[in-house]
């Protein structure tokens, strides 16, 4: 797996003329800076949106999308119902799969994590050692755009939570649960997830602030991790990497060899790229499983602000392998 | 544990990995408590945190052996707890069998079986002898016979394995066995997120009547284990799947209460009374229903009695040797300029004769008092302190959690201000500003939904709380003779969409939800009590005893949408002195 760091401008050479890309349209501007940077390269499109809650800035993006991708065919996702999303995530893909195909790329930035990870899970199941799926996410400078510190917030209240699709794992009735956080800016969110699922060790995770673009959130990150960290009786810390999926999957499964007589359960809540790292553990072992915990509403109107960069990693089969394999 | 309430004595730990002697010292006996360790189905209502897993913890049989000092061979029943959590054992890739519910109904049974008997066979590992004798062994070979036929009649291929010479490993084995039926289902699901094409399920299917009813009335034949009805205490049976929660109620629909008693415990939100044959199970035929937050709105209420005890009982556990009225003291400038306002109360009581007793008007009218004294404008009633034991229960509304969760965090802040682990009481202060900001916090929690959602639901739940709120604030400032209100209900009929504010404010721990007679005398009628968390944020008194107001349904209806606007008239009621039973007639709807 490559992990490699370029700018929406450089983004041409970097993944020369996809045969599929695959992007989805949201309500937050990010979803427009890849498919504007690679426009004029892509051979076939797909494109996703969430028709189960369109709002006005969704509607604009997918109308622009549409311009800019000729021929696309567009499939609509549910947040409140993963087998439609999942039927829909399938069809896509076979719409846009063909014999010669080899170079797919996905631009990962507003899929839902649950979509996210049910899409890269179907990929993964099919790709063969010819293939190469590049996935690009377009870092955010801000979350909460606008908002001090202590009032940041990216979505409130919990309407379900749900193992996710092909991350549904092995928990054993008789053993006691560990839920794994891996945190970001929706405390309330996992607060939530912890007395819902009441586990009896916590591994609350924070993205790594050494990490270059970290620093910048990490004191929301610390407010928000403070705010969690008031919920549990047993809890342990630890860092994670936000924007390489490898080094997030090390760092994960420390936290489940730590705990080895405990059922897993891992919801990522951070970085698009991070959960791509906790969906590679879920693929990788099997007793792992991947939750998700529904929001009842988002902060629409200021979610984000994206940057001039964009992360760039390249998987193929091989990779998907545990390194021990 | 121990060590825990050691360095914090209101620490909040989950009853399921609490020791049992802890378990048993720190239980309190609810007057409730009788009628759920009684044999029978039971549904045990109430909201988080309000001490249903604490109870059904101590129903345990390592918890009940040490409470009656007897083993557990002589108890009256044997417990075994099922905690549901969230994500367990409900598997999203289930979901992909709705549109087939023959084939989903099974699974669901099965599912929920095989891990039912899991948490059973745990249970027995736990309660069997280390040492036993050669006839108990033979008894437990006999019991894995039994098992291993259930399973081969559920169509399970196990064969016996080797010989095994202890107790406890042959059960071991039987729970392995269980598990192992359990994960070919998860296995099976596994193979389901793309579509149901994947290989057909060709693992054991185990059902309440073909596997855990009659393993049960076998297990009962161990000599180790009383010969009585074993009961299962589903905790958290609010997050079983739909399907799940209707497999669940066809073994309560069975009513073999004398061999296997069914104890569910929801936070109101068991999904359906329905069983897959479409029959509705039903209290008290099939069950009765206990609710626990009833307990706290009763005139008969014993939940300070039992707080005292429980704070009592931490408090000497980690050696404190105060009792809970000295650890948190009231504020006693602010209480004895009450007792001023009560003395005058007393003295002029022949004049104006309110209560029955001079004492009843102290006790309705001292407090009240003092807040209107401490004036209208909200810098100067914020100065009234909510400080002192019984408050600060009061404050926690018939919910344990809510007067420890609080607790806890004001004793690590005088922990941290007295640089020491010694700490001999709470100051005054410290109480009144940390149950300020747990106000403060629960009243504005998630803010910044309204400007995103301006006509959503949880707009609706908040314009509602502000305007009660508001309500009870000008009544305890007003002369009325009730000035003390922490209810309302609904005069005439309520419209569903009203109910379901109401109601998702019971989930969300606003309300509790109670009934009174209606005002036209002729039935019932839903009561809401706002929760006393809110106290603080609204400067209200949250003394135990309270009236209600009757509220027309349109003025809740539109106190949903404009709370301002209706707290105006409100207001502009109190001061004319008019009274607020207006607010009960939809005659006087044009006022707003």
């Amino acid at each position: 797996m490559e992990v490699s760091q370029t700018t929406l401008d450089g983004l041409r050479d970097e993944i020369r003329g996809p045969e599929l890309f695959v992007c989805s349209a949201g309500f937050e501007n990010r979803c427009l800076a890849v498919p504007e940077a690679v426009v004029g390269t892509v051979k076939k499109c797909i494109m996703f949106y969430n028709e189960h809650d369109v709002t006005e800035s969704t509607a604009e993006h997918l109308k622009e999308l549409k311009g800019m991708f000729s021929g696309s065919r567009l499939f609509g996702l549910r947040n409140d119902n993963p087998i439609y999303s999942t039927d829909s995530i399938v069809r896509g893909v076979e719409e846009g799969w063909s014999e010669d195909l080899r170079r797919i790329v996905v631009d990962i930035t507003t899929f839902s994590r649950e979509s996210l990870l049910i899409l890269m899970k179907y990929l993964w199941s099919k790709i063969g050692a010819e293939h190469e799926v590049t996935l690009l996410y377009n870092r955010a400078i801000e979350y909460a755009v606008g908002l001090e510190a202590p009032e940041k917030w990216l979505s409130g209240g919990i309407k379900e939570v749900r193992s996710i699709l092909g991350y549904s794992g092995t928990l054993l009735p008789s053993r006691q649960n560990h839920l794994i956080i891996m945190a970001g800016f929706e405390s309330i969110r996992a607060q939530r997830l912890v007395s819902e699922c009441e586990p009896s060790l916590v591994s609350l995770g924070v993205a790594d602030p050494s990490e270059v673009h970290t620093a910048e959130h990490q004191e929301v990150n610390e407010d928000h991790r403070q705010r969690i960290a008031n919920v549990s009786e047993t809890m342990r810390y630890f860092e994670f990497s936000a924007y390489n999926p490898e080094l997030t999957y090390d760092a994960i499964v420390k936290q489940i060899e730590g705990a080895a007589d405990l059922n897993t359960i891992i919801a990522p809540m951070n970085t698009k790229l991070s959960a791509i790292g906790a969906g590679l553990v879920g693929h990788r072992r099997d007793d792992v499983q991947l939750c998700y915990a529904q929001a009842d509403y988002y902060n629409y109107r200021n979610y984000s602000r994206g940057g001039p960069e964009v992360y760039v990693v390249r998987i193929r089969k091989a990779d998907l392998r545990d390194h021990g394999s | 544990m121990s060590s825990g309430l050691t360095n914090n004595p209101f620490k909040v730990f989950s009853p399921e990995r609490m020791s049992a002697i802890d378990a048993v010292d720190l239980f309190v006996e609810v007057s409730e408590f009788n009628k759920v360790q009684d044999q029978g189905n039971t549904m045990l209502n109430g909201p988080r945190g309000s001490g249903k897993s604490m109870l059904f913890r101590y129903l345990m049989p390592d918890c009940q052996k040490i409470a009656r000092g007897v083993p557990v061979c002589d108890l009256p029943f044997f417990a075994v707890l099922v905690s549901v959590k969230n994500t367990e054992p409900d598997i999203t890739e289930f979901r992909r069998l709705d549109d087939d519910q023959y084939t989903k109904t099974i699974l669901s049974d099965h599912l929920l079986t095989s891990f039912v008997s899991s948490k059973l066979f745990q249970a027995l590992i736990d309660a069997a002898p280390a040492d036993a004798k050669q006839p108990w062994i033979d008894a437990t070979m006999d019991f894995y016979m039994k098992v291993l036929e259930q399973f081969r009649l559920c169509g399970a291929k196990f064969g016996p394995g080797p010989p095994l010479t202890d107790c406890r490993r042959i059960l071991k084995r039987c729970k392995e066995l269980c598990e192992r039926s359990y994960t070919d289902m998860t296995g099976y699901a596994k193979r389901l997120p793309f579509g149901t094409t994947a290989a057909p399920y060709d693992g054991a299917l185990c059902d309440y009547s073909t596997f855990l009813f009659p393993v049960i009335e076998s297990a009962q034949t161990l000599p180790y284990l009383p010969d009585a009805a074993f009961y299962l205490l589903i905790d958290d049976a609010g997050y079983l799947s739909l399907d799940q929660t209707k497999v669940l109620n066809s073994w309560i629909a069975t009513r073999n209460e004398s061999i296997v008693s069914i104890k569910i415990s929801t936070q109101y939100d068991y999904q359906t009374f329905s069983t897959f044959s479409g029959r509705q199970i039903q209290s008290p035929h099939d069950f009765q229903v206990i609710s626990i937050a009833d307990v706290y709105t009763s005139r008969n209420s014993t939940y300070v009695a039992n707080v005292t005890q429980m704070v009592n009982r931490r408090l000497e556990k980690a050696g404190i040797k105060v009792d809970a009225k000295r650890f948190f003291p009231k504020d006693e400038e602010q209480e004895s300029r009450i007792r001023a306002i009560g003395d005058d109360l007393r003295r002029s009581w022949h004049q104006r004769r309110r209560g029955y007793r001079p004492s009843d008007d102290v006790l309705r009218y001292a407090r009240p008092d003092f807040i209107r004294s401490l004036g209208g404008a909200a810098k100067s009633t914020s100065t009234y302190s909510y400080a002192g034991f019984e408050q600060l229960v009061h404050i926690s509304s018939g919910q344990v959690r809510y007067f420890l969760e609080p607790a806890a965090v004001m004793y690590d802040e005088q922990k941290a201000t007295l640089l020491s682990d010694r700490v001999a009481f709470i100051p005054p202060g410290t109480q009144d500003s940390v149950i300020r900001s747990e106000a403060e916090s629960l009243m504005f929690k998630d803010d910044g939904v309204a400007a995103e959602v301006p006509k959503s639901a949880i707009e609706r739940l908040r314009n509602l709380i502000r305007f009660l709120g508001g309500l009870f604030f000008q009544k305890l400032i007003s002369t009325d003779a009730e000035r003390r209100v922490f209810s309302v209900a609904v005069s005439g009929d309520p419209d569903k969409d009203v109910l379901e504010i109401f109601e998702m404010g019971v989930i969300y721990g606003y309300f509790h939800r109670s009934s009174i007679g209606n005002k036209e005398g002729t039935g019932r009628t839903r009561l809401y009590v706002l929760t006393r968390r809110l106290a603080p944020h609204f400067k209200l008194d949250p003394s135990a005893f309270s009236g209600y107001q009757f509220i027309t349904n349109s003025r809740l209806r539109h106190a949903m949408n404009a709370p301002d606007s209706v707290l105006r008239r409100v207001k502009e009621i109190r001061q004319s002195g008019r009274g607020f039973d207006e607010l009960a007639e939809d005659s006087q709807l044009d006022l707003f």
